[in-house]
């Protein structure tokens, strides 16, 4: 049975170098991403993060063949932003530590599927569970809180670095920050895919019924004070 | 003024949350004690939600209305001077309890809005229970009645 989609848009972030910047596209520093100088290699003249615009799913491949970097390595990552249909009650509904849970479990299965070889920097992601740039902990209920990019978050209550980044005040997004960039676009393409399925597949097994929760203040009785005093 | 008789027990202030697809949905009823209290407070003047704080939405025609609060220090628990903000988030000020000062709370059925925000179902919870402390703490402050007597006799001479 085919499983309803509740993507509404999604956001790619692509860390990497370029030689040339695609045209309409922006290329913005990113102190994360690091290329050393390799012996025969050039390195790229632009180095950092292009971000695109909310896409629909169906614009998702294009934009990402046209803005693919010729440049990536361990340290860039692919990051995924999404919003829904439905956007809070979706959203509300992925704020559990269960839902890091199954984007690690179903990315690992998917890397196994395509055969990503042991060395490949997703491999690390998924096995670390306290990965510098996207540990498996669950801090939603105070990253929805933060109303920018703190960069120096890592160790707090709302630390970014995690693998879903709840940026809800921020973007209105959610953000998946475990992939990282691939040799390809269309693997990575096939990466994004998968988070996004991931992430229906989770909506669609909630079987969880918003309930009203009550908070009452009784009528309590009359204070009485007695004060007496003799002179 | 409006009256009314309570017997103990009976709600004085009812809260109901429940996340919904635009944001978390709260429901405010109070006795009219308490809407009496801030529109006393406020010298009966009301100011339009929407100038203060942009997150609470509502279908209410004209929007939603609070009564002034001129007259009455804010309170070192809890807040009641956020309106229109982020009551899922408890801040330096204590939870935010400003809701309870809109104008209808005390009419059958109080007034509903809805927050711009998110909240986990375990974060509802504690939320639920850390306003309702704070409602009580409110209520024991400012509305629950209060006697005093007081008698100074003078000692009889021997």
């Amino acid at each position: 049975m085919a499983v309803k989609d509740r993507i509404a848009r999604v956001g790619i972030e692509l860390e990497g170098g370029w030689m040339v910047v695609p045209p309409g596209e922006r290329c913005e520093r990113d102190g994360s991403v690091i290329f050393l100088p390799e012996a025969g290699k050039i390195a790229p003249i632009n180095k950092g993060e292009i971000i695109s615009r909310p896409l629909l799913r169906s614009e998702m491949r294009s934009w990402m063949e046209r803005s693919y970097p010729s440049h990536v390595n361990a340290t860039c990552g692919l990051h995924v932003h999404m919003s829904f249909r439905h956007h809070h009650i979706n959203y509300m509904r992925l704020m559990t530590p269960a839902y890091t849970e199954a984007i690690v479990r179903g990315l690992a299965r998917w890397a196994a599927h395509e055969s990503l070889p042991p060395t490949h920097p997703l491999w690390d992601r998924l096995g670390k569970r306290d990965h510098h740039h996207c540990a498996h902990q669950y801090l939603g209920d105070q990253q929805v809180h933060v109303d920018h990019k703190d960069y120096h978050s890592r160790g707090k209550p709302h630390s970014r670095y995690t693998a879903i980044n709840y940026c809800f005040k921020l973007h209105k997004t959610l953000e998946c920050r475990i992939l990282p960039m691939f040799d390809t676009s269309d693997q990575a393409v096939r990466a994004v895919d998968e988070v996004l399925n991931i992430t229906n597949m989770f909506l669609a097994t909630i079987r969880l019924k918003e309930t009203r929760i009550q908070a009452k203040v009784a009528l309590r009785s009359v204070v009485r004070s007695v004060y007496r005093s003799t002179v | 003024m409006n009256t009314e008789t309570l017997n103990d027990g009976e709600s004085v202030i009812a809260l109901y949350l429940k996340r919904t697809e635009e944001g978390l949905q709260v429901n405010v009823q109070t006795a009219v004690a308490v809407e009496e209290f801030f529109k006393h407070w406020g010298g009966a003047q009301r100011r339009n939600v929407g100038t203060v704080g942009r997150l609470w939405k509502s279908n209410l025609q004209g929007g939603l209305l609070a009564w002034e609060l001129s007259r009455l220090d804010d309170h070192t628990s809890f807040t009641l001077v956020q309106l229109g903000t982020d009551i899922t988030r408890i801040g330096e000020a204590g939870p935010n309890l400003s809701f309870l000062r809109l104008v209808g709370v005390s009419e059958p059925g109080g007034v509903t809005f809805t927050v711009d925000s998110v909240i986990s179902r375990g974060g509802l919870e504690k939320l639920a229970h850390q306003l309702n402390l704070a409602c009580g703490r409110f209520y024991d402050e400012y509305i629950k009645p209060a006697e005093v007597d007081i008698t100074v006799s003078v000692k009889p001479r021997f």
